[in-house]
């Protein structure tokens, strides 16, 4: 039910290093979630298409990788 | 192309948020708690149980999380506590910025114990710190004895369980043996309380536990 603000903060980490790194659009980001997380990948990534239109992060795939405890990392981002 | 390592928890904001109000309750010496468990739990009528109990010992503050009602602050307001309602408009938890605000609205000079009634919401909540020095979670009976294995989040960061609405537990089908092997099997060093807000059992053995926790954290123990 909370993923819309984990998305969210999500893209702002990701916007805050587009802009330091001088980058114009978003390929790939990596995310790595525990699975003693609450988090349901499903709502993930329908959050993260309904909160990135119009945005650099427009066209970026998202892949996540699966962990077993509890992390809710976002690992690294691709773009040019 | 360019390939960025961030490796940084997608909720650092948050936990940034809960570092600020930790530093603020940590300075005076203020014992928090975060009261979380399902809608219909107990988590009200155990704060008020709390409260009688607490209210004349200690200087306490609530802060109310509610999605759109003022119903629970209202009724601690009448016990004559100092409490602050945060409405989250839908929102399934409460945050650390939200908690901040709140604060700002807490006289915390004279201040011994926080309470934190979270959103009644068994999954959302155990996510996000908010600056408490302890999870307390209110699950009750009557919401049968599998919930431990089926929400494990919430059973795992919790440092306190309050088994609520013992009283009932005969005309149930509550396996307790299962429930303890469960939650053990989850979180082996969680407090255990079996009361009844209805009965007043268990209640005095919960609020000398969270007194001693209190004392512990005015002395800086």
């Amino acid at each position: 039910m909370h993923e819309v603000s984990v998305v969210s903060d999500m893209l702002n980490i990701v916007y805050e290093n587009a802009e330091s790194h001088n980058i114009k659009s978003i390929n790939k980001i990596v995310l790595r979630i525990g699975e003693f997380t609450c988090i349901n990948e499903g709502s993930i990534r329908f959050a993260f298409e309904c909160l990135c239109k119009d945005t650099i992060c427009e066209n970026a795939l998202l892949e996540v990788d699966r962990a077993t405890g509890d992390e809710l990392i976002i690992e690294r981002i691709e773009g040019e | 192309m360019k390939n960025i390592v961030i490796e940084k928890s997608i909720l650092k904001n948050n936990d940034e948020s809960a570092a600020r109000n930790r530093n603020i309750l940590n300075d005076k010496g203020i014992y928090a708690i975060n009261l979380i468990g399902s809608p219909g739990a107990g988590k009200t009528s155990v704060l008020e149980q709390i409260i009688c109990n607490i209210k004349e010992k200690s200087h306490m503050a609530v802060i109310e999380g509610d999605l759109y009602t003022t119903k629970d602050a209202e009724k601690i307001e009448r016990q004559g506590v100092n409490v602050v309602q945060l409405n989250t408009e839908g929102a399934c938890h409460l945050d650390a910025t939200m908690v901040g605000q709140a604060l700002e609205n807490i006289d915390t000079d004279d201040l011994d114990f926080l309470v934190i009634e979270n959103v009644g919401n068994l999954v959302c909540p155990a996510e996000f710190d908010l600056c408490e020095d302890s999870k307390v979670l209110v699950m009750s009976v009557t919401e049968g004895h599998d919930k431990p294995l089926k929400y494990p989040a919430m059973f795992q960061k919790a440092e306190t369980l309050i088994l609520n609405k013992i009283d009932l537990i005969k005309y149930t089908n509550f396996d307790i043996d299962e429930f303890y092997k469960d939650v053990r099997s989850l979180n082996f060093n969680i407090h255990i309380f079996e009361i009844s807000c209805t009965t007043g059992e268990g209640v005095q053995e919960l609020c000398n536990y969270l007194q001693e926790k209190i004392a512990r954290k005015k002395s800086g123990r």
